[in-house]
């Protein structure tokens, strides 16, 4: 955990836990935010370089408009996913997708402070305290296990500051969040 | 005298004892429904009628479990299908999970450059390497790229990718890693028995398996498993006739025993009355044992019906005794008559008995040694066990021929009648038939909604409609069916159909297996090409080594061949769709969501001859065999007519004395069909069978009716032999007539129907022995 490494002595403000972060989580009715991505592709020279911004407005709408290498525009509505890239629109349904799902979700039920769905799909560890905490997610399902190690979200009160995909081949992505308003 | 009793005797034991340990040592019951299928000609249509009988549709149980939330239905139905997939009585199993996938994605993954319908030489040249990787880079990018990544080193030009959409066009909704409904209220499975879908017994023994290991995987009582299928409706089917036929049978028993009793008011008559038929029973059951090796258990429930006018004969002589008559006595005056009735019905089967459709061939000869026997028995055996004189029967406080002389003056209410009827057949002669055996269908509503919903959940092909191409070899016809496939590839992308299965997606022929392989190119070659497809492109040098390797491996295996697919569910998935018959292959192309029948015909139809396939439409087909059998049927009855008539002219020695015991008898058959028209009810095979069952017991009452004098003895006793014989024949059918079960409840409707009015118009119509005179001779012919 490198994160935690770098986190202050903490535990002292008040005790954190998972019930804590989730309802606190499912305060926030809408947020905005840039991202910058980092993505780290064993068959690539150097890392990919992804950019753009993230929309979340509950129950369960998400949007990511990615603007840097390309534009893209990803929404996830419901049980839908909707990818929009040169004019050309892809549906995919989530419960057919159990991979993409699990990504998904990673980030929605956490924005959502969804908790059954994120324990349905991850075994899930919380650490650090109400300003800098961490919450580790290992996937349940053989399938996602075997393309995602873990997923370590950052995050400060109610802000998601930094999400880590760790994968096993040694690939893996951190995105970083640049808040615009709560 | 005694002489003839031990004889008799002898002989009937000896006969009864060799049909009994023939029966018990030889006989196999069947429960295969295909013996009533039709024996058919066609190549195509013995194709069709195979794959009724055992083609891989008929033996897929379409499994749901509902009940609660998807984590748990999913769970219960990988124990299920895990269990399942144990058990010999079941061929295939899968719910779409990992484990049942697996060896089918591993093979892929080893030979996707056989199996890929995107391999072409151009794929590997350097311009769409090129593109290919740029497109690769894109994709990293991606949600989809941490999914995608893992192959990409391995599969640049992404040919794993075709074979998952390929793969993916039919398959089902998935949750948890295994197949749902849409709405993932329901958990998916399918199971293949081992056991042909007709093969009712088997296939209950199969779904009995199913609900077992159900109970032992412990789900919780809210959770249900539902199954449906060919064989699950074979079953049930099947089931619920036995169920009816006994319990109706019992019913019935006492019904007519009840009439006997009453009769007779001794207990002797009322036991001997059943030994002619029970005889029948077992001699006819042996005779078509030894001539057709099995018998089915429909013949067996039907021909017990048939059979059952042979209830008949010993009420025809006990009625009729006069007081202090010995039995032999009365034979002496009845046999004449009671045997003509014997030989018509004995004619009447040469119908069945010649029919090409061996269920209703096995009916015949169980009709016609049953009803034969129990006519000897009656004659020979029943006056050497009860040789005293017994007393005489109850008297009716009516005559039935006083009645019948009194109804002659109506006589013209039957003639219009039977006019009415005759006008209403000629009308409706284009409407009376109904070849749709699903109306006869024992299901109920839900059971075929229940199917209907699994079939679309579960993406399964279409019940109707199907293509079959044909070749001399299996190379031949995997060649075929992949040109056959390219044409469908277009009106699937045109909208015509959505998907269609194919053996040779599994097993593609060796030819365009050699062209993929031959598509590959040298490792030099492809390393040079793809080091300059990847000049300016931010992939690392050695990055696609791997593939390289792939590509050179691929290039030097053998071709796939069906050794390679064992094991993983695909080499029976391929050899289901592949048939073989007199050294021609067929590839069956199973079709899903046909949209526009009409155009896709004539699509399959204009392909040249190296693509042509035929296209079959099930439903027609089997309505048109139902046909072309009934219409044989209906040949043979007629034949079976004229054979009584000519039996009747003989026997009755004249012309018009058998028209007048023929008329009332096709007076009421025409009538019977009239007011079934009048219902509503289309007729069937089963109809005409029923038919030639009132043509047998209305000639009887024609002919017993048309032979007593008013006034003398015998009128009070065929007055009596009448009443018994129509009432028995009553409760019998009757009580068939109200089962819930189509088949059986047309059965007893249409002899209920039937023998009624045959009675009336034997009475109305016939000539109760107006001219007692003139016909003081009948029936002596024979004698």
């Amino acid at each position: 955990m490198l994160l935690l490494a770098s986190l202050p002595a903490a535990a002292q403000e008040e005790p954190w836990d998972f019930a804590k972060l989730m309802a606190q989580l499912a305060q926030v009715q809408t947020s905005r935010a840039r991202y910058s991505e980092v993505r780290r592709v064993a068959v690539l020279q150097k890392p990919l370089h992804l950019s753009g911004t993230l929309l979340y407005a509950r129950p369960a709408r998400l949007e990511k408009h990615q603007t840097l290498p390309f534009e893209e525009v990803m929404s996830v509505d419901g049980d839908w996913l909707t990818v929009e890239r040169e004019g050309k629109t892809r549906r995919i349904a989530l419960h057919n997708a159990p991979l993409i799902a699990a990504l998904v979700e990673s980030l929605r039920a956490t924005l959502a402070g969804d908790r059954e769905e994120l324990e349905r799909l991850y075994s899930v560890r919380v650490e650090g305290t109400r300003r800098r905490w961490t919450l580790a997610l290992t996937p349940r399902e053989v399938e996602v296990a075997g393309v995602v190690k873990s997923i370590v979200i950052a995050g400060s009160g109610s802000r998601i500051v930094r999400i880590e995909i760790l994968e096993p081949g040694g690939d893996g992505s951190v995105m970083t969040i640049h808040q615009e308003s709560t | 005298m005694r002489l003839y009793r031990r004889t008799a005797l002898l002989a009937w034991l000896a006969i009864v004892a060799a049909s009994a340990w023939w029966t018990a040592r030889y006989l196999a019951f069947t429960s295969d429904l295909t013996v009533f299928l039709p024996a058919v000609s066609g190549r195509l249509e013995r194709l069709l009628v195979e794959q009724l009988r055992s083609g891989v549709a008929s033996r897929t149980m379409l499994v749901a479990i509902e009940g609660g939330a998807p984590p748990e239905l999913a769970r219960l139905s990988r124990e299920l299908a895990r269990a399942l997939a144990a058990d010999r009585r079941f061929d295939y199993v899968t719910n779409g999970g990992a484990e049942f996938t697996q060896g089918a994605r591993e093979l892929g993954l080893r030979h996707r450059y056989l199996l890929s319908p995107t391999v072409s030489p151009e794929r590997f040249g350097e311009q769409s390497l090129s593109r290919a990787l740029r497109e690769n880079l894109e994709r990293l990018a991606t949600l989809e790229g941490t999914a995608f990544k893992g192959a990409l080193a391995r599969d640049p030009t992404g040919e794993l990718r075709s074979l998952a959409e390929a793969a993916g066009q039919g398959a089902p909704a998935s949750r948890h890693g295994v197949w749902f409904s849409g709405d993932g209220a329901r958990a998916l499975l399918l199971a293949q028995t081992a056991a042909s879908g007709m093969d009712a017994a088997r296939e209950q023994e199969a779904a009995d398996v199913l609900m077992g290991a159900f109970q032992r995987i412990g789900a919780g009582p809210e959770y249900r498993v539902l199954i449906s299928g060919p064989g699950v409706f074979a079953a049930r089917t099947r089931a619920a006739i036995e169920h009816d036929i006994g319990w109706l049978t019992g019913l019935a028993g006492v019904l007519v025993l009840l009439v006997l009793v009453l009769a007779y008011r001794s207990p002797g008559p009322v036991a001997l009355s059943a030994l002619p038929v029970l005889t029948g029973l077992l001699v006819g059951v042996a005779a078509v044992g030894v001539l057709f090796g099995t018998v089915h258990g429909i013949t067996l429930a039907f021909g017990a019906t048939l059979i059952g006018e042979a209830v008949d004969y010993p009420s025809y002589v006990f009625t009729q005794r006069k007081p202090g008559e010995s039995v032999l006595e009365i034979l002496a005056r009845v046999w004449p008559t009671l045997r003509l009735a014997v030989l018509t019905t004995v004619f009447g089967s040469l119908a069945l008995l010649l029919s090409s459709l061996q269920g209703l061939s096995q009916l015949g000869v169980l009709s016609m040694v049953g009803v034969l026997s129990a006519g000897l028995v009656t004659r020979w055996v029943l006056p050497a066990l009860a040789p005293g004189r017994g007393a005489p029967p109850r008297t009716l406080p009516f005559s039935l021929v006083r009645a019948g002389l009194a109804m002659r003056r109506a006589a013209w209410i039957g003639w219009v009648l039977l006019v009415a009827a005759l006008a209403f057949i000629v009308a409706r002669h284009d409407r009376i038939w109904d070849d749709d055996l699903g109306h006869l269908s024992p299901l109920p509503e839900s059971a075929r909604e229940l199917h209907q919903r699994l079939s679309a959940d579960l993406r399964a092909p279409d019940a109707r409609y199907l293509l079959i191409a044909t070749a001399a070899s299996r190379e031949a016809v995997l060649e075929k069916s992949e040109q056959t496939a390219l044409a469908l590839q277009k009106a699937v992308d045109g909208g015509i159909l959505e998907g269609f299965d194919l053996a040779a997606r599994y097993l593609p022929s060796e030819r365009t297996q050699a062209l993929r392989r031959a598509a590959l190119p040298e490792a030099q070659d492809l390393h040079r090409r793809l080091a300059r497809a990847l000049r300016g492109l931010p992939y690392r040098a050695d990055a696609f080594a791997p593939f390289e390797r792939d590509v050179e491996e691929a290039r030097l295996r053998p071709l796939l061949t069906i050794e390679d697919l064992r094991g993983t569910g695909l080499d029976l998935k391929a050899l289901s769709l592949l048939a073989t018959r007199d050294d021609e292959w067929h590839a069956i192309i199973p079709l899903r969501g046909v949209r526009d029948p009409a155009r896709l015909r004539s699509l399959v139809e204009r392909l040249p001859a190296e693509a042509r396939a035929s296209f079959l439409d099930l439903k027609a087909e089997s309505d048109r065999l139902i046909g072309g059998y009934r219409a044989q049927a209906l040949a043979l009855a007629g034949l079976g007519a004229l054979a009584i008539a000519v039996l009747l002219c003989f026997g009755l020695r004249g012309v018009r004395k058998a028209l007048r015991v023929m008329l009332p008898v096709y007076a009421a058959i025409a009538m019977t069909v009239a007011c079934l028209g009048l219902l509503g009810i289309g007729l069937s095979l089963f109809h005409l069978v029923s038919l030639l069952l009132v043509l047998g017991i209305g000639l009887n009452y024609s002919l017993f009716f048309s032979q007593a004098e008013p006034g003398t003895d015998s009128e009070q006793g065929t007055s009596l032999a009448l009443s018994v014989c129509f009432l028995t024949t009553f409760a019998a059918f009757g009580c068939l007539a109200t089962s819930r079960i189509p088949v059986l409840s047309v059965i007893g409707l249409t002899v209920t129907l039937g023998c009624a009015l045959s009675l009336l118009n034997a009475m109305m119509l016939g000539g109760a022995a107006v001219r007692a005179r003139e016909e003081r001779y009948s029936g002596r012919r024979f004698h």
